[in-house]
């Protein structure tokens, strides 16, 4: 207790020191006076008096300082002192304080921007009530692989046979049609079964959750997100009177989601389904679904993980030809969001790591070498009475002062980077809705700069307690006998080019995957078209939606401009769909392939080649025999070595009942629909005409003309027919390259991290040898004057920077072929230890290193004899 | 020639102090002048260590300042003793006695 009045005591004085030194200067004159007064009284004139009572007094700073340390604010003020010292001192040589003030700032701020990522994404809870009760349910394959998609009977079993859990909820998300004043938009929707809300505990900040009712009666009601209500309902209080047409029907909001809760990711509008009949008796290999659920208390996961083990081999037992159940994994929801993004939060984290250690370096070098010039301030400091102890504390403080101020400058870079990436919506980082600065993302920022500040400022404080004091002064700075400091610097910059070498080595191989990725041919001709999604509404039924296709695609054929036109229910590097294959006089034996929806010009459209056969043309129609096209994987996979051309089989899980034989009439190339990493699957192709059932959802591709005036006109002629139509036109080029982002952005992130390492280091080289340089003139001089060539001279210093370089590389590369391993998942056809990216990163570092050291060199070789020795 | 308090024992400042302002708040002169007056002169208290001395005691929580006005009609500091700072008083003075008591018997008996 005494202890807690005496810090709040002392706080009090130090929070006032103006106010202290005031009183305790009024208090000392007031005795002075008093004493001076006394000798008065006593007979003596003014002026004695006066003269008697300084006597008496003694010093008064001494005075001043003793009741400081009484009042244990000596220590306070000290630190006040340093600081500003240091600022005297940091505006004395402003270059040397600006590239340390940057270098300070861009470690600082890249480290910050990184932390405050895996911040959001790993170390925070979900922003759910107890989040770590919410697991995720997966179906499991006959090679027990995990797949997060789950069929409806399956659902429905498992929550009504299992203990382990409070509540399970059922979802899917796809895109909505969100009609709006200037026509529809598309947005991320989400359809949950009654108990969704239950499961995520979220409350609405406005309205209310989704209820079991809501599903129970189908309930035409909707929750939305915070950013889709601000958006879109212009952030209105009265719910009563929004409403929405979600795929043409109208939905009244009854909700707000708060903000940065968006679970499923991206999703705007949520409504809810009683999934009854018929996904009830739907077949179970019809995984459409997503299941969470809410663990039961006192429930570990474990213990729900056998249960489910439990239920999953009844269900197998009961249905044992289905596909998807195996089993039903139970993982922490978290696990599930975050999962996919560990490994490049990994590499960012020791990519940021290395470029912070690299700009460390470069600091304690600089540090180090001003330490060596100042060594004669502070030793004079030290004779004339400074304590060791206080001039360490001084470097300390000069070097935590800058660290905290570049740490300042670091934060507002970090929340530019937080920003940029969390707007650059083409890459998918979880929980990206909760990105931002935190508070903890600034107090590791302020961490980090101490930390870095003591650990850069250790360096030349060390060396202030360990030299001579008089040889330090009669040197004059020019220490010569300095060998042993050198050489401690230059193990510095290896360790700085080691680190640029790890990081170069990572650029490159993802720099040489990227080439690899782009380099593969999708299958397709992406120059030059224009798509069009468009979906009709409920009001259409099959057939009318085929026959707007039906009439659609003349109307956008005779756009003036207009080459080739062709439609699809599922536009490359988007979603696929994959199906069980049944070949007509062959065993079914479960294999499947891939099924699309096309229109008779769509191959031509999209530049796909046929191999053989015939593409669909007017002949075939709904009356007529069902045809199909298969790929060139398709027909060696299921008639290897004989002509498909009027084989039939079964797409069984395309048509549930009464299965239709399809008739192959051609093969035509493959196409990699899921992107360029993969390979092409076996696929067929059916005509809209024969299935309508798809032609609510299609994408027409346009070729010819400038895709602005194609996108307008397009626009025009399906509007003309159906006015109210949702639209969502783009680009085949703007397609691959959002497949690409992730990876870009990846390598991206590598390369600069790499470049930024490249050139901190080369500026270390070259601090480091003009420092020597300059410290080592007299001795050039010397060797000039006693006939050393300039040749000679300049090898002397560059030689010094080429055996760090050597030594760096030998360790750079070895470790980086240690370390790419880790990143060997994101690599995509080149070999984790590829040589000719690590020849290459070898050629780059050595040149530039020695091209850092060139400079110096020459500037060495330039020295005049005479004039250096005359001016010592 | 009288005495320099403050190179007494050890803690000895102290407890003249803490006694001296028993009486009434004072600021420092007045304490200095006090213990120099009741001690008949055998005691000075240099200021050097008197204001270090009741810094020290104010900040410990045995006394507390408050600024006044003082006879000269000018603003002085006062201090006066806390209720913490009366019972570390009779601590002391008890120590004290005990020590003085300990000390003459030596001189007589040994």
């Amino acid at each position: 207790m005494r202890r807690i009045a005496r810090i709040v005591r002392r706080l009090r004085v130090w929070a006032r020191p103006r106010q202290f030194e005031r009183e305790l200067n009024e208090e000392l004159s007031f005795h002075l006076e008093m004493q001076t007064r006394w000798h008065e009284s006593q007979g003596r004139d003014r002026a004695t008096a006066r003269r008697l009572a300084e006597r008496e007094f003694g010093g008064e700073t001494r005075i001043k300082e003793a009741v400081r340390d009484a009042r244990g604010v000596s220590w306070a003020y000290d630190l006040v002192r340093d600081a500003r010292i240091s600022g005297r001192s940091y505006r004395r040589s402003p270059v040397y304080t600006m590239v340390a003030l940057l270098t300070f700032a861009l470690g600082i701020g890249i480290s910050t921007a990184a932390f405050s990522i895996i911040d959001a994404i790993v170390l925070r809870p979900l922003p759910y009530p107890e989040p770590d009760r919410i697991v995720t349910i997966s179906s499991q394959d006959s090679l027990g692989r995990a797949i997060a998609a789950v069929s409806a009977p399956n659902f429905y079993d498992w929550r009504d046979q299992n203990r382990s859990f409070d509540a399970m909820a059922l979802y899917e998300t796809r895109r909505r049609a969100v009609l709006r004043g200037d026509g529809a938009v598309y947005v991320e929707g989400a359809t949950v079964s009654a108990d969704f809300f239950r499961v995520t505990g979220v409350r609405p900040v406005l309205g209310r959750a989704l209820t079991p009712a809501d599903a129970e009666a189908d309930a035409r009601v909707a929750v939305v997100s915070h950013g889709f209500w601000q958006q879109a309902l212009g952030g209105t209080r009265n719910l009563e009177a929004a409403t929405l047409r979600i795929d043409n029907e109208a939905y009244a909001v009854v909700g707000v989601l708060p903000p940065g809760r968006e679970y499923p990711a991206g999703v705007d509008v949520v409504v809810p389904d009683a999934f009854g009949l018929p996904w009830r008796t739907a077949s179970r290999n019809n995984i459409n679904f997503n299941v969470i659920a809410r663990l039961r208390d006192g429930v570990s996961v474990q213990r729900s993980r056998a249960d489910m083990r439990a239920i999953a081999a009844r269900l197998h037992a009961a249905h044992p030809d289905d596909l998807y159940t195996y089993g039903a994994p139970v993982d922490l929801l978290k696990e599930h969001i975050v999962g996919p993004a560990t490994g490049y939060l990994r590499l960012l984290a020791g990519a940021v790591a290395a470029v912070l250690l690299v700009a460390c370096v470069n600091l304690a070098n600089a540090n180090l070498a001003r330490g060596t010039v100042r060594a004669h301030e502070l030793a004079i400091r030290t004779a004339l009475g400074a304590g060791r102890l206080r001039l360490v504390r001084q470097l300390l403080a000069e070097s935590v002062v800058l660290a905290v101020a570049g740490g300042a400058l670091g934060v507002a870079l970090a929340w530019a980077l937080v920003r940029a990436v969390t707007m650059a919506a083409a890459i998918a980082l979880p929980r990206a809705s909760e990105m931002g600065l935190h508070s903890t993302a600034l107090g590791f920022a302020l961490l980090l700069s101490v930390c870095v500040g003591v650990v850069v400022g250790l360096a030349p404080a060390l060396y202030v307690g360990r030299t001579s004091l008089y040889a330090t002064i009669a040197s004059r700075g020019r220490t010569t006998a300095a060998r042993q400091r050198l050489a401690g610097r230059d193990m510095l910059i290896g360790v700085q080019l080691a680190l640029a070498i790890v990081l170069l080595v990572g650029a490159g191989l993802l720099v040489r995957s990227f080439r690899a990725v782009l380099s593969r041919d999708l299958g397709f001709d992406v120059d030059g078209a224009v798509t069009a999604e468009l979906s009709l509404s409920a009001a259409y039924t099959d057939g009318r939606a085929a026959a707007f296709i039906t009439e659609a695609l003349p109307a956008l054929r005779a756009i003036p401009g207009v080459t080739a036109v062709g439609a699809t229910n599922a536009l490359p590097l988007g979603f696929s769909v994959t199906g069980f294959i049944e070949i007509e006089g062959r065993e079914d034996n479960g294999s499947g392939a891939g099924y699309r929806v096309v229109d008779d010009e769509y191959f031509k459209a999209m530049g796909i080649p046929l191999d053989r056969g015939r593409v669909f043309d007017a002949s075939d129609d709904s009356g007529t025999v069902r045809v199909t096209i298969v790929n060139r994987r398709m027909a060696e996979q299921f008639w290897p070595g004989q002509d498909p051309i009027g084989k039939r089989f079964k797409a069984k899980s395309m048509e549930w009942k009464n299965t239709p034989w399809l008739t192959v009439v051609g093969v035509v190339g493959d196409v990699r629909h899921w992107g360029f990493e993969r390979e092409p699957l076996a696929e067929h192709y059916v005509l809209y005409r024969q299935r309508p059932e798809f032609a609510r959802e299609m994408a027409v591709i346009i070729r010819g003309g400038p895709a602005p005036h194609i996108m307008r006109a397009v626009r025009e002629r399906l509007r003309s027919i159906d006015r109210d139509v949702p639209l969502d036109t783009g680009t085949l080029e703007a397609r691959v390259d959002e497949s690409l982002a992730e990876r870009r952005f990846i390598m991206t992130v590598v390369v600069a991290f790499g470049a930024l390492a490249l050139v901190l280091a080369a500026v270390g080289v070259y601090g480091v040898l003009s420092f020597t340089v300059a410290q080592r003139t007299r001795e050039i001089a010397v060797r000039m004057a006693l006939g050393a060539e300039r040749r000679r001279v300049l090898v002397l210093v560059v030689g010094q920077a080429f055996r760090v370089c050597v030594a760096a590389v030998v360790g750079g590369l070895l470790s980086a072929r240690a370390l790419s391993q880790v990143i060997s998942a994101l690599l995509f056809g080149v070999s984790p230890d590829d040589p000719r990216t690590y020849v290459a990163v070898t050629v780059v570092l050595m040149g530039v290193a020695l091209l850092a050291a060139y400079v110096p060199a020459r500037r060495a070789a330039g020295v005049d004899p005479m004039l250096a020795l005359k001016s010592e | 020639m009288p005495l320099p308090a403050d190179e007494l024992l050890q803690g000895t400042l102290d407890l003249l102090i803490l006694r001296t302002l028993t009486r009434a708040p004072m600021h420092g002169w007045a304490v200095s002048h006090r213990i120099q007056e009741i001690s008949r002169d055998a005691l000075r208290v240099n200021q050097g260590s008197l204001y270090p001395a009741l810094h020290r005691l104010e900040d410990e929580g045995l006394v507390r300042s408050e600024w006044g006005i003082s006879e000269l009609g000018r603003r002085a500091k006062f201090y006066e003793l806390t209720a913490a700072g009366r019972r570390q008083l009779a601590r002391e003075i008890a120590t004290w006695q005990r020590f003085a008591e300990a000390v003459q018997l030596v001189l007589q008996l040994a």
